[in-house]
């Protein structure tokens, strides 16, 4: 089962690859990201003069032989990251294997914090539970996929939106939403507006399907939705299409309008290009690995 | 059970079309997909109009909507006003009057009436018309005819009888005619109250249809008399201006029967007023026309006749006469008063003198009727009462009566009638009538051939002049004729032939008012007639309906009409196919 999902080819491709975040939120234990603050690392920062109350021990003293100055010998500070993957467990995201998608999303991301040290915790949640995994360090990663890996398809019927912030741990220093992104621009709004009192560095990372981006049905078709079960009948027409294209095309642009108003980052990823070709191809390119 | 209107079948396309509807509705593939956010916001948008948008998805519901109403109104048993006949019965009444012939530019009023018929009947080809004319004397022109050409030759043949129309009779012959069933009447005249129709007629549709014209201005001779006098003919002449303007015109006397000009002057009358034109000293004539030459839209009122002669219309009955005397005079329809000797002396000229004053026989220059005799007493007599064929017995034969004495008869006299062997009846040469009894002396009065006598004996005075009087058109009145056998033959001024009767009690006036010419045995009398006063006003009236059809109670028996029971059930099957259609909210 596990290795159907994620076999470990591919966290061997995820190696080399690691988060970037420019957050000045991290964790209070040791970890191999850099802080913007001094610190106990071994790695040499500044100098600068020495002020009443500064700890004596860290005063240059082959600095102080030549200038006749007290001056501080001053470190960087190297802390962990705390990575929190939220996945969307709405029963629209059992569709076309997004569930699948989206949770090699959430391993591989999972992967690469864990294997640089970092706090990663997971949740998601279905209509009885919720499901939180929280683990640090590079040896949890099987896990960590394991844990993922034996969730069941999502089956909560209530709007992703109105759940997530309760879901989320204090303290993160990057968040990663993976979610279809189906529900109105409404209430996208608002839980965005909420978003970066949480967190500073959001990354939403939306799933859409082939049957999504480019429906190829024919005749007539009576959609129903999977969620509300509310039905629309269509003739498929070119026009229609089109017209659907638009209006999908619009609600994306809307969303990502939305995400960038208030500092958060939004990737579209698409099924049909893979895992890993979304992993490493456009988060980087997009600045989010390195 | 049966149904009345095959022909709405048509209707059963709408059930038709709704069933085709469930065969050939769209049958929809389902697919569940993770949202129809964009598919509702794309649908929403392709909308192009929400009412097509609302026309789509409801179109069933629409549909049976429509079919149901269509049932609905059909069962209502709608009809069209005009075009539809009501009763399938049509009964045009036509007023014939003179007034009928009123035309302010172009055609009269009974012209276009007969258009407006023509077309009317058209639309009603194969239902049972029927035409009937007015006048004192309603005439079916034509009796439920479905026979299209037959009504349009009717029609056509349709004259102005210039007689009073005397419309309530031809609304009771129309009503007569339609004693059961429906009908729709049509009456096509100048005016006619609505009061006229305050009776319940409950199977009755009436449609008046009257002069939409504006009051056309009408000048018209009101009176025209004459009057021999020693001085010669005195002619009046009164003109009443019915416009609204001051009217100039020409007034213009003729002998009616040389057709000579007596008198032309031109005269003014105000508006509403009337004026009064006297002439003095005309030429004797026997019959006069009078003519005013005027501007005005009915010219039937512009002449009037008048027959020179002793026109008389008063009885005088002596006062020592038995009342019943006056009585019989009375019935004859002359004006009867009873009068001393000087007053009767005064009025011989003009009036019937009905005396037992032998000393008239002597007086005036017209005959006298006498009954009984005031110089001599009567004496007893026995045996059969019997009269000669004189144009007085024509239609009062009195030879049951009884007679128990005669005063002594005139010698010189002829006479007509006998008791026994007695003279009881006489005639003068002068043409006085004299009865040798008195009332009280015989059971005459008992018989029916007394009045008839009276009428008879005042008829041949008034005839002596040569003039059978004054009529209105198309009048009906009995005529003395002068002989038995003899017919009746009347003609116009200029010979031309009118009309023949064989019976003079049958006598019938001509419709076209003028002088006449009436030719009994041998003998020439004139006759004129003359339009009556009512006819000469103008009365612009307006077209309306009154219509009492009434389908719910007393429609045709044993054809009861069930279709009703039917709007029940009809209504809650609609009810409960828009419940449906609500709940569910879309047929699949």
């Amino acid at each position: 089962m596990s290795s159907e999902l994620f076999p470990d080819r591919l966290t061997k491709r995820l190696g080399a690859l690691s988060i970037v975040s420019h957050s000045k939120r991290l964790g209070h234990q040791k970890g191999t990201h850099r802080s913007n603050k001094t610190g106990s690392s071994l790695d040499f920062s500044d100098f600068r003069e020495y002020h009443p109350g500064d700890d004596l021990r860290h005063i240059d003293w082959n600095v102080y032989a030549r200038t006749d100055k007290p001056f501080i010998k001053q470190f960087l500070d190297e802390q962990e990251m705390r990575v929190h993957i939220l996945l969307d467990p709405t029963i629209s995201m059992g569709v076309d294997g997004k569930w699948d998608y989206a949770r090699q999303l959430a391993i591989a991301l999972g992967h690469i914090a864990l294997k640089s040290g970092d706090t990663v915790s997971f949740s998601t949640w279905d209509d009885e539970r919720d499901h939180f995994y929280r683990k640090k360090g590079a040896a949890h990663r099987a896990s960590l996929t394991k844990f993922i890996s034996s969730l069941e398809l999502p089956a909560s019927t209530k709007p992703f939106t109105d759940r997530a912030l309760s879901v989320i741990p204090k303290a993160v220093t990057v968040l990663f939403i993976i979610t279809d992104g189906l529900e109105e621009t409404d209430k996208w709004a608002s839980f965005f507006r909420r978003l970066p009192g949480i967190c500073r560095d959001v990354r939403i990372i939306t799933v859409h399907s082939k049957p999504e981006e480019l429906p190829d049905y024919e005749g007539d078709i009576r959609f129903v939705d999977i969620e509300s079960g509310s039905g629309i009948e269509v003739t498929m027409t070119k026009r229609a299409v089109q017209a659907y294209l638009d209006k999908k095309t619009t609600h994306e642009a809307r969303l990502s309008a939305l995400a960038g108003k208030y500092g958060i980052r939004l990737l579209p990823a698409n099924l049909i290009e893979g895992v890993m070709e979304t992993v490493t191809k456009k988060m980087r390119r997009a600045g989010w690995l390195r | 059970m049966g149904f009345n209107n095959l022909i709405v079948g048509w209707t059963a396309i709408f059930p038709l079309t709704v069933l085709l509807y469930y065969f050939f509705r769209k049958r929809y593939e389902i697919k569940t997909i993770s949202s129809t956010l964009f598919w509702e916001q794309s649908m929403r948008e392709t909308k192009i109009s929400p009412y097509l948008k609302n026309l789509q998805r409801n179109a069933l519901f629409y549909l049976q909507m429509a079919a149901l109403l269509l049932f609905v109104f059909i069962l209502l048993d709608p009809y069209l006003n005009k075009e539809e006949a009501t009763g399938g019965h049509t009964i045009f009444i036509v007023d014939t009057s003179a007034s009928m012939l009123v035309g302010n530019a172009g055609a009269p009023l009974f012209e276009q009436h007969q258009e407006a018929m023509k077309k009317l009947a058209e639309s009603r080809i194969g239902e049972p018309i029927t035409i009937i004319t007015t006048g004192s004397e309603p005439f079916i022109a034509v009796r439920e005819d479905t026979d299209e050409a037959t009504v349009r030759k009717a029609i056509d043949a349709l004259t102005v009888a210039y007689e009073h129309e005397h419309m309530e009779r031809a609304l009771a012959l129309a009503q007569l005619i339609v004693a059961e069933g429906s009908a729709d009447i049509h009456i096509y005249t100048d005016s006619l109250d609505r009061a006229l129709f305050s009776e319940e007629q409950g199977n009755l549709a009436w449609t008046i249809h009257g002069s939409k014209e504006e009051p056309s201005p009408n000048i018209s001779i009101d009176k025209f008399g004459a009057v021999k006098t020693a001085e010669g003919t005195e002619a009046i002449v009164k003109v009443v201006n019915d416009s609204l303007g001051d009217q100039t015109g020409e007034v213009q006397i003729t002998d009616a029967i040389t057709e000579k000009v007596l008198v032309n002057e031109s005269f003014t009358v105000e508006s509403g007023k009337e004026v009064l034109l006297s002439f003095k000293q005309l030429p004797d004539s026997q019959a006069m026309s009078a003519d005013i030459w005027v501007d005005d839209a009915y010219a039937a009122d512009n002449t009037a006749y008048v027959l020179l002669g002793n026109e008389m219309s008063e009885a005088i009955v002596d006062g020592q006469l038995h009342e019943l005397v006056k009585r019989a005079f009375e019935v004859t329809g002359l004006t009867v008063t009873t009068g001393s000797t000087n007053e009767m002396q005064l009025a011989q000229d003009r009036a019937i003198i009905v005396t037992n004053d032998v000393s008239f026989l002597e007086k005036g220059t017209k005959p006298v009727i006498l009954i009984g005799r005031n110089d001599k007493s009567a004496e007893s007599v026995s045996g059969m009462t019997s009269n000669t064929d004189d144009s007085l017995f024509t239609i009062a034969d009195i030879t049951d009566v009884y007679v128990s004495a005669l005063y002594p008869p005139f010698a010189s006299y002829t006479t007509i009638a006998t008791v026994g062997e007695q003279p009881f009846i006489q005639k003068s040469k002068r043409g006085d009538i004299i009865i040798l009894t008195d009332i009280e002396l015989t059971d005459w009065p008992l018989h029916p051939s007394f009045p008839l006598f009276i009428w008879s004996a005042s008829e041949l005075l008034r005839s002596e002049s040569g003039s059978l009087g004054t009529f209105i058109p198309n009048e009906r009145r009995a005529v003395l004729s002068s002989g038995i056998e003899n017919n009746m033959e009347l003609y116009t001024l200029t010979d031309e032939y009118v009309s023949t009767f064989v019976d003079s009690s049958d006598f019938i006036a001509p419709s076209k008012p003028g002088i006449y010419k009436v030719m009994d045995n041998g003998t020439e009398k004139w006759l004129a007639v003359q339009l009556e006063s009512a006819e000469k006003e103008i009365m612009p009236g307006t077209s309306y309906k009154i219509e009492r059809m009434d389908h719910g109670e007393v429609v045709e028996e044993g054809k009861n009409r069930i279709g009703w029971y039917f709007l029940i059930p009809v209504l809650l099957l609609l009810l409960i196919e828009w419940e449906v259609q609500r709940r569910r909210g879309y047929t699949n």
